[in-house]
């Protein structure tokens, strides 16, 4: 009852501050929209983390190549042709 | 992926052998401090970032003073994923911002400006006005209450500069006061001027690194270092940097879209405790230091005055730097740079948190 009362009464003495709240969706706003987004997002971290290990494996092997051919037949170092 | 026939279409027209040499040659110096290496690409990278979704951004976006608030609110609410481009912009921003003084304070300190590096040190030092200049321009855009007090209170602060400060307030205002010619304006300087001098000064840039090569620092100076093939070495592990810094944009983009405040009304008076960006609050927190009059003289004007003669004396470290020259350790201009960074960080900080 009590919160009732209070509500009533901010609805009573401060209309201007309720009008004046125009409240904008910074993002969609259903919950089914935003689950997606969020669920996009986990995919996305899970796609960037799987690239990231292929460039290192990539990126291991070619310092693998480099280290034994060190001094040698530079021409046989892989480059990004 | 190697395209056999369209590899040799392009040799059989061009000659790509330098290229190729460039390539094969450009070694990269290993030592403990190469993480700071990495860092101007990153800058570089979000800097890509910030065109593309500043061109997405374009297409939608009226610079009209009646019309700006209103079209900003309608690419986050109406268009298809323009919330997202919106936010990303906003993160890209103050994220490449971030990480240009996370750049320019690791050449101070790492003494990179050193000869012959000193055009990169210019280079950049331009590079960092123009993105900050490219924040300012694009907060304005957004026409709310927040931005048009931001604008008022830095274009007036620079109308305090003596001799040319009432014509840069003109200038970058169109008129007297801040108004929608102001925002005519700044979406000229922030989608045509900008971007060209950034374009042409990166491009400077990033010669410039290719022909003097990476500094190596003075405490790495004389020993016998390691040094590995930028291509592909340095470039594979600068795409895993951009791959992570592109999730941290992404995550912040989608988790935190920014704010925007009430339409702006050059009429009202500006907002209570409204702040400006963070890179201006280091700024903002040193003009509050000073009194409104100050040995008979506007408190203000000595302040910028102050600040600007801090600002060129930085610009102008490189060449005060004699002892670096001759590549000998120079601990005064060490703790100069500390002494930047510690009230950059201090100062933004009571700034953020008063």
């Amino acid at each position: 009852m009590k919160r009732i009362l209070s509500l009533l009464g901010s609805l009573l003495f401060t209309p201007a501050s309720l009008l004046a709240a125009e409240r904008i969706d910074l993002r969609p706003s259903s919950g089914y929209d935003r689950s997606l987004i969020f669920l996009d997002l986990a995919f996305f971290w899970i796609a960037l983390i799987i690239l990231i290990a292929l460039i290192r494996l990539k990126l291991r092997e070619i310092e693998r190549v480099q280290a034994m051919d060190a001094g040698q037949e530079h021409e046989k170092i892989p480059t990004l042709e | 992926m190697n395209f056999p026939r369209l590899r040799d279409w392009f040799e059989g027209r061009y000659d790509f052998t330098d290229v190729r040499d460039l390539a094969r040659k450009k070694r990269v110096p290993v030592h403990g401090r190469e993480l700071w290496y990495y860092t101007g690409g990153i800058v570089l990278f979000l800097f890509i970032i910030q065109f593309l979704t500043g061109i997405a951004l374009a297409f939608y976006y009226v610079p009209y003073f009646e019309q700006a608030h209103k079209s900003i609110i309608e690419i986050v609410t109406k268009l298809n994923m323009g919330w997202f481009f919106r936010s990303l912009h906003h993160w890209g921003a103050q994220m490449a911002i971030f990480v240009l003084f996370v750049h320019v304070f690791a050449t101070l300190l790492l003494k990179s400006y050193r000869k012959p590096r000193e055009l990169l040190w210019v280079s950049g030092f331009f590079l960092l006005g123009i993105s900050i200049f490219f924040g300012l321009s694009g907060y304005f855009l957004l026409w709310d209450e927040r931005a048009f007090a931001a604008v008022r209170v830095a274009t007036g602060g620079a109308g305090n500069l003596p001799l040319i400060g009432t014509w840069v307030k003109a200038f970058l205002r169109g008129g007297l006061d801040v108004t929608g010619e102001t925002l005519v304006r700044f979406y000229a300087f922030h989608i045509c001027l900008l971007p060209l001098l950034t374009l042409a000064i990166l491009g400077g840039h990033l010669l410039l690194v290719q022909y003097h090569g990476m500094s190596v620092p003075l405490a790495y100076k004389g020993k016998d270092l390691k040094d590995e093939p930028f291509f592909p070495n340095v470039l594979l592990r600068d795409l895993m940097i951009w791959l992570v810094v592109l999730g941290v944009a992404v995550t912040l983009a989608t988790l935190l879209p920014p704010e925007i405040a009430k339409k702006a009304d050059p009429l009202a008076p500006p907002p209570e405790g409204v702040k400006p960006e963070w890179y201006f609050l280091f700024l903002f927190q040193t003009l509050k230091l000073f009194p409104g009059t100050l040995l008979g003289m506007n408190g203000e004007t000595i302040a910028i005055v102050l600040i600007s003669l801090a600002i060129i004396f930085f610009f102008l470290l490189p060449f005060f730097d004699r002892r670096s020259r001759e590549e000998e350790r120079s601990p005064l201009f060490t703790a100069i740079g500390v002494v930047y960074l510690i009230y950059f960080i201090v100062m933004t900080l009571v700034g953020y948190l008063t």
